[in-house]
């Protein structure tokens, strides 16, 4: 843990210095009329401090013997983890661009079929109630404006 | 005999078929995300928050109050059955819960759960509709100085009662603050810590940011396990306690309901550490203390009467004052702002419909949740069947779903990735998001207190000092915070934690 807690304090450090000198442009004010730099300041500061703090606690503290901390999982977890972010991302993306029903669809399969396998059947059928269920309830029931994409416009939805 | 008056006022409000609906959708879908593992009452009020903003507001805040303290209910039945906790607040419970759910008691435990739970429920939702009022009515003199000490004593109690390091508590209030400094600054008008991104330009919005440090951070790490559950059979022709574990029960659920309503309205306490609390009291005033873990049945009663209380409690602090004690509250703060009702000393007297409509509904779905979590059990054992993987590709959707129709647009659903990878790493790392997410609520109003006070004293900080009330709470926080430092260096770290987890 020492070594992530090194790696974050130094991180918190270049963020607080970089928040110090921006709240610095944006203006101080002055005492009877604090500016928008001002509270923005003086919580870069206290940043600063406290990752300072942070960093030569880590530093210190070598000598003591700590018991290790298993802090990333096997390889095969490691994967599912990257994969449902990368799938998520990709939705993301692909959002607006395909519609709702279609990027959701194939969201849903992926997720159902590779991060914890299950048989195709039940993949296929769970991203289609997955899909229609949530179009009922939000794009209906809700009337919330989910992005019709595509096939949307195809169909003139 | 004003207060009658007014609770007669609430029930006219909440016995609306619209309310009660809401009421019971909320404490319904609260008993659900309890008694699933994975998925907290955090994440399920920011799941359901966006579905909420076609309602009007008293039904939508009927629901997710009953979100929250129906969660409390339901994390019990997962504890006791499965040795999971449904919830955090929940994890004692498993203690003895589980071990008399192996002995054959499994039916006793629940049932003793849900009843100390309705009880206390009840009772912190009394005290409830006394204290806040009168607590408002002396706010009502509150300035921006007192305002930003009670913030600012809020935050470093937080801080305080936050598990793991202080030093990293405090930085992710730091970063909370920071966070909530994005976007246009109200006075001067100009944009702050945009990087040039428009949409930045009304600041981060809580629903994504919420939704991926507690939903999508939460999929991750357990995608990272390897989830069993084995589900303990029993028949639940039992579910009343025995006379002898009524005789044991019964203090048990008067001392964790009094335990959790005060830590309740303690900023920072809430339902998980009243429930850790009211276990410790429970073995303390036992004589027969080396017995618990084996199935007592004060260690159930205890803290699941005491995390109910609690969240009647810290409604206290956020109705009156307009000061959310917790993260939940925290939520409930932003859920308020985005129907339009700004949190504050007046909001019982400006909208007694919404204070008073929310309090009944809270009797109300307290006696539903009775129903439900009794003579339904056998339902919410199957769903607790439900597995894992068929379960996150939904909450990935539900948590993809509302954030985007936060604005109709997929910038929210990058927002809510980023803070679902940050929010991991933060787990990973002994990180807590909790400080960050309150000093990110607060921080708006933190800001415009602290400039108000300024702007009053002509630039003196003996502003916060003159002011006996601001000065109190100032005292109070700088001698917390040193305190704690001197606490924290001599006995390092990993005592305070098993100082706080024992």
């Amino acid at each position: 843990m020492r070594k992530y807690n090194l790696i974050t304090g130094i991180i918190w450090l270049v963020l607080a210095i970089l928040i110090f000198f921006e709240s610095l442009n944006l203006g101080l004010g002055t005492l009877y009329f604090p500016g928008p730099g001002f509270l923005p300041v003086l919580t870069s500061i206290f940043l600063g401090i406290f990752s300072i703090l942070l960093i030569l606690e880590s530093m210190i503290k070598k000598g003591k013997k700590e018991e290790s901390v298993v802090i990333w999982v096997p390889e095969i977890r490691w994967k599912k983890i990257l994969f449902s972010l990368s799938f998520l991302i990709i939705y993301a993306l692909s959002l607006e661009k395909l519609g709702y029903l279609l990027s959701t669809f194939l969201f849903m399969l992926f997720l159902f079929k590779f991060i914890e396998p299950q048989k195709w059947s039940v993949a296929v059928f769970g991203s289609i109630v997955a899909v229609l269920l949530s179009y009922i309830v939000f794009g209906v029931l809700l009337q919330s404006q989910l992005p019709v994409g595509v096939i949307g416009k195809i169909f003139h939805l | 005999m004003d207060i009658f008056n007014n609770i007669l006022y609430g029930f006219q409000v909440v016995l609306e078929p619209v309310n009660l609906g809401f009421c019971f959708v909320g404490v319904f879908f609260g008993t659900l995300v309890g008694v699933l593992p994975g998925l907290g009452p955090a994440a399920a009020i920011v799941l359901l928050l966006p579905a909420t903003f076609k309602l009007s507001p008293i039904p939508a805040i009927i629901m997710l109050a009953g979100i929250y303290y129906g969660g409390m209910y339901g994390g019990s039945t997962t504890s006791i059955l499965v040795n999971i906790p449904g919830e955090a607040a929940s994890v004692v419970t498993c203690l003895d819960g589980y071990e008399m759910a192996r002995k054959g008691r499994a039916g006793a435990a629940l049932g003793i759960s849900a009843i100390g739970s309705f009880f206390a429920g009840t009772i912190s939702i009394i005290i409830l509709s006394i204290a806040a009022p009168a607590l408002a009515t002396i706010a009502l003199k509150f300035g921006p100085p007192e305002f930003f000490s009670l913030i600012l004593m809020g935050l470093i109690i937080l801080t305080y009662m936050a598990r793991g390091s202080l030093i990293k508590a405090l930085i992710m209030a730091l970063l909370g603050l920071f966070l909530s400094q994005i976007g246009m600054d109200t006075v001067s008008g100009r944009y702050r810590f945009t990087l040039g991104m428009l949409r930045l330009s009304d600041g981060i919005d809580i629903v994504p940011m919420v939704m991926g440090l507690f939903g999508i951070a939460e999929i991750l790490s357990n995608l990272e396990k390897d989830a069993k559950r084995e589900v303990i059979k029993t028949k639940f022709k039992e579910l009343f306690p025995n006379l002898d574990e009524w005789r044991r029960s019964v203090g048990a659920i008067v001392r964790g309901t009094f335990v959790g309503f005060i830590l309740g309205v303690i900023p920072g306490g809430g339902a998980i550490i009243s429930s850790f609390i009211s276990y410790g009291v429970e073995k303390r005033v036992s004589k027969h203390p080396e017995k618990f873990g084996t199935g007592m049945i004060e260690g159930v009663a205890g803290p699941e009467s005491a995390n109910n209380a609690a969240t009647g409690g810290c409604f206290v602090p956020l109705l009156s004052l307009g000061i959310p004690a917790n993260v939940m509250m925290a939520l409930f703060y932003a859920a308020l702002l985005i129907h339009g009702i700004q949190p504050s000393p007046f909001l019982i007297s400006q909208r007694p419909d919404l204070f008073w409509g929310v309090i009944c509904s809270m009797y109300i779905g307290n006696i539903m949740l009775l129903i439900l979590n009794l003579p339904l059990i056998p339902l919410w054992v199957q769903i607790l069947k439900v597995p894992y993987k068929t379960l996150f590709p939904l909450i990935f959707l539900f948590c993809v779903i509302g954030s985007y129709t936060i604005n109709n647009s997929v910038f929210e659903v990058f927002v809510m990735i980023f803070f679902g990878i940050l929010g991991y790493l933060f787990k990973k790392l002994g990180y807590e998001p909790a400080p960050l997410v309150m000093a990110f609520v607060m921080g708006t109003m933190m800001e415009k207190a602290f400039r108000r006070s300024l702007s009053m004293s002509d630039g003196s900080f003996l502003i916060f000092l003159n002011r006996p009330i601001s000065a109190v709470c100032i005292g109070f926080a700088l001698l917390l915070l040193v305190t704690s430092f001197i606490f924290y260096y001599k006995y390092y770290g990993k005592k305070r934690e098993s100082l706080i987890d024992g």
